[in-house]
């Protein structure tokens, strides 16, 4: 026991000796690189980025840069966008669950010029699923709901009079399953797939990358839903009430002011996911007025 | 202040939306006039009357263009209607949208004439003014002949310094506070009816009452070129962000200073702030011929020297540019490392050899533990420290901890830690009068320290009848803390003991080496730092008896000494008193003054080298016989860092 016990001691005394030895060493080893690093030309210590690095940073920074705006009465933090002159406050909340996003990204949309920003903006509330996918093509959903972008979970309709325009914490999705019990559209294999896709990307030859790429967009149909699906007020795509849009946003969403902006833009060219040769851009003037 | 996430007021979107719902695509224009005429004024001061904000609202309307470029075409209203922009509606500066769907839209000129009518000379309003200083200043592209500038691309457009302006008004009404006066409001309001231009014309006019854009914000803008290495390098410019960041007009500003200056109160101090010109332009406010009177404007320096001017604001320590900065830097470096190093390294290695102890130390430490012990129990404990030592060794540490607490976040004011702990002592504004109250307390402790001891040696001296000045000098030199021959032999003993050379572990008297040299340290660190401080503190007067550069040396002395001190506390002190096996956390002989029978033994085994156990006499008592009662004084004087 007293062997023991001497023993215990020892591994004890090593234990506080050696902690003490690590954190004085290291101490000293900060202390003596700061001193140094203190003389001499503060420029010769900065390296000057490498062009692409710089490039790297200027194109891909702009989301990770935050800059504090002080107003003396009150402050605030927002991201810095490089040469953006209107002050943006901060991003819209990420959503979490959907797939798409993975590769796609937040701000899916370029090819038709006069119609992506609108579509990205869409995005904030409205899930890919509901444009881009059907469970057979020519059966275009009939149910929606809405699922939280942070728990993937169907939930109630969103509160949508307050807080910022679009950004409810929460997207629409189709619906299926049966009417008491309706659950949204998974693409639970194409999401697996994808996942290994992108795992194995770099280990897979050119063939495998355009199979699995048409597998992953499988149920996309070629001609997504077009504005004036949703915008009319004969036959709107999405149900706004059921939504738990208010009478008078519901109006106002096919109302003549809206449907007219959604006329002068649509000389759609929807991206026809897999078939890019069919997405050539128009100019300007080849468009309807 | 707390960041806060800005909060949006829906109500206002939405009502807003439903007076614009109201339109038909035909009649908006016809009926624009009358629903603004009708309507109340629902949104603060936006004059979105083509309703963009229909569209722009969303904040994902977005795209990536083919060359990467991200294009958000949002617009935070809530934000846009707390700045002078507010009343500009979005043509004003987009022109070139006139119709739906948007064509490619230009860049917005800001030197067109928008719908604003600059109420002094009724005409309508226009940047040109500011185009026309720019032009004549050191960030034009092009030169006074028009030639364009080497690195034309370099120089600033309105966008690069700019983004959309924010009012940062003023409170004037009886307090200066930051924030409109409801007070000031009220009694506009009383004769002008229309609150929201009462708010707007107060917000603008009062932000200009004083700096526009916090200095943080100023600094910020101005290192977006100015910090860029690149391009530091392509225009032959030294690195004025690092230097400035280096000054207490940089850490001020770091840490939430709006007094303190940043680039635009030194370098475009009259007229508008882009009139800026290099400093070798006569013009120039930081051109050696005005830089003394730039220091000493009223709301600076006012009362400082002109010597003061030679005070290098952008001083670094690159031995080409600045060679002085350079040696005095070098020094304290060496000072600093060649100090703790060595003694650094000895504690570890000290620390080691506690692992594999030689038996002949430890037969000498279990001796004289044994005799330790039995002095502790005929003496009811050994006293070490009397009260007025642990008295003055308190006040030396409450002394210290708060000058480290209160001088370090300006030493590093990046530091995430930096801006909290000095909120706990007031914030830039409390924090630095605590420093300073700290620092003449310690002067002042030290000072009657000294006094102490030489009242103490005076005493000794006049009860031995020795006088001169050459008694005073051996009296002085005959102190305990005062390192002696033998200090050498020991310090040299212990090397040889942790470098497994010897088998012998010195035993000390009742100070060794380590503890007269951290007690010197104090005689040269204090003078030092206090000094240094005073000289920094009281700049104005300082530059009247000094040249301003002996100002950029106290403050390198001032900040690198201080480096040393809480280092030398931290990695040889603490660890020394504290780190050693059987002491931590806490030795109670700072509190209780008594030490205990092991680390005596340990430490100051030849205390013990009188004491007879078979006797009654105190063996603590050796110095009295040998030096006389005076110097049973002066151990109050003596105080361990």
């Amino acid at each position: 026991m007293s062997h023991e016990s001497h023993h215990s001691k020892r591994y004890l005394l090593y234990l506080y000796v050696g902690i003490w030895t690590v954190v004085l060493a290291a101490a000293g080893a900060w202390l003596t690189k700061f001193l140094a690093g203190t003389l001499g030309d503060p420029l010769a210590g900065k390296s000057a980025l490498a062009a692409d690095v710089k490039v790297f940073d200027s194109v891909l920074a702009l989301t990770e840069k935050k800059v504090v705006r002080y107003l003396g009465e009150w402050e605030f933090l927002e991201p810095k966008l490089p040469g953006h002159f209107h002050h943006i406050g901060r991003w819209y909340q990420s959503d979490a669950q959907n797939f798409c996003i993975e590769c796609h990204g937040p701000i899916p949309h370029s090819r038709s010029p006069r119609v992506r920003a609108f579509l990205n903006m869409h995005n904030l509330f409205i899930s890919c699923q509901v444009c881009h996918v059907q469970e057979r093509e020519g059966i275009a959903p009939t149910r929606f709901g809405w699922v939280d972008i942070t728990t993937g979970r169907l939930g109630p309709n969103p509160e949508m009079t307050t807080g910022a325009w679009g950004e409810y914490g929460a997207k629409i999705v189709p619906l299926t399953g049966p009417t008491e019990n309706p659950q949204p559209v998974e693409l639970a294999q194409e999401k697996a797939f994808a996942s290994e896709f992108r795992k194995h990307m770099n280990s897979l030859n050119d063939s495998q990358k355009v199979i699995g790429n048409k597998f992953i967009h499988r149920r996309c149909i070629e001609k997504p839903v077009a504005c004036s699906e949703c915008h009319n007020a004969e036959s709107a795509f999405l149900p706004y009430l059921k939504l738990g849009y208010s009478q008078d946003r519901a109006a106002f969403l096919v109302s003549a002011e809206v449907v007219d902006l959604v006329q002068r833009y649509e000389t759609f060219h929807m991206p026809k996911l897999l078939n890019p040769q069919d997405q050539e851009e128009k100019s300007p003037g080849d468009k309807k007025p | 202040m707390k960041q806060t996430e800005i909060s949006y007021c829906r109500a206002e979107h939405h009502t807003a939306f439903q007076d614009s719902r109201s339109r038909s695509p035909t009649l908006a224009l016809g009926l624009l006039a009358i629903l603004l005429a009708l309507a109340p004024l629902q949104s603060l001061y936006a004059m979105d009357e083509e309703n963009c904000l229909m569209c722009h609202r969303f904040r994902g309307l977005a795209r990536v263009d083919k060359e990467g470029d991200y294009h958000l075409f949002y617009v935070d209203e809530n934000l846009f209607n707390r700045g002078p922009h507010a009343r500009v509606s979005c043509r004003g500066c987009h022109a070139d949208i006139d119709k739906i769907p948007h064509s490619d839209a230009k860049p917005v000129d800001c030197l067109r004439s928008c719908h604003i009518e600059e109420p002094t000379r009724e005409i309508i309003f226009t940047h040109t003014g500011v185009q026309t200083v720019l032009q004549d200043s050191v960030h034009a592209a092009t030169d006074p002949n028009g030639v364009a500038r080497d690195f034309a691309e370099d120089f600033p457009r309105c966008k690069d310094c700019h983004d959309m302006p924010l009012f940062r008004p003023v409170s004037i009404f009886k307090k200066m506070s930051a924030g409109v006066s409801e007070g000031a409001i009220n009694r506009c309001t009383v004769c002008h009816t229309d609150e929201n231009f009462v708010r707007y014309f107060y917000s603008h006019v009062t932000t200009r009452l004083h700096k526009a854009r916090d200095p943080r914000e100023v600094v910020s803008m101005c290192a977006s070129c100015h910090a860029d290495t690149a391009f530091a390098r392509r225009h032959g410019l030294p690195d004025v962000v690092s230097s400035y960041m280096e000054t207490y007009h940089g850490k001020a500003v770091l840490l939430g200073s709006t007094l303190a200056p940043d680039c635009l109160d030194c370098h475009a101090q009259k007229g508008s702030v882009h009139q800026m010109h290099a400093k070798t332009d006569q013009r120039s406010s930081v051109h050696e011929a005005n830089l003394g009177a730039t220091c000493r404007t009223k709301d600076c320096h006012a009362s400082a020297g002109p010597a003061l001017a030679s005070f290098d604001v952008h001083a670094t320590r690159n031995p080409r540019t600045h060679p002085l900065e350079f040696a005095v830097a070098l020094f304290f470096v060496f000072a600093t490392l060649g100090i703790l190093l060595p003694i650094l390294t000895l504690n570890v290695l000290g620390l080691a050899r506690e692992l594999f102890p030689s038996s002949q130390a430890e037969e000498e430490i279990e001796r004289l533990t044994a005799l330790a012990e039995q002095k502790a129990a005929r003496e009811s404990g050994i006293l070490r420290f009397t009260t007025a030592h642990r008295v003055q060794h308190v006040f030396l540490v409450v002394v210290f901890v708060v000058l480290c607490l209160t001088g370090f976040p300006m030493k590093f004011p990046n530091a995430p830690w930096a801006p909290v702990l000095y909120e706990l002592f007031g914030g830039i504004h409390g924090a630095p009068i605590v420093h300073r109250v700290a620092g003449v307390s310690l002067l002042t402790g030290f000072a009657v320290h000294v006094l102490l001891i030489l009242r103490n040696v005076r005493r000794s001296l006049k009860r031995q009848g020795r006088h001169g000045l050459r008694q005073w000098v051996w009296a002085i030199l005959d102190l305990p803390m005062f390192p002696k021959r033998r200090d050498l032999s020991d310090l040299i003993a212990m090397a040889k003991y942790v470098l497994f050379l010897s088998p012998r572990r010195p035993s000390y008297d009742r100070f060794c080496w380590k503890e007269k040299l951290e007690y010197l340290g104090l005689f040269w660190g204090i003078p030092l730092l206090g000094v240094t401080g005073i000289m920094l503190w009281a700049e104005s007067l300082s530059s009247h008896l000094f040249p301003g550069w002996l100002l950029n040396v106290a403050y390198l002395a001032h900040t690198y000494e201080s480096l040393l001190a809480v280092a030398h506390i931290a990695l040889v002190h603490i660890p020394g008193v504290l780190g050693r096996p059987g002491l931590s956390p806490l030795s109670g002989m700072v509190l209780n003054g008594r030490i205990s029978p092991r680390v005596l033994a340990e430490e100051h085994g030849d205390e013990l080298r009188d004491f007879d156990a078979s006797k009654a006499f105190p063996g603590l008592h050796r110095r009295t016989r040998e030096h006389g009662d005076g110097l049973r004084d002066l151990n109050a004087a003596e105080v361990k860092p």
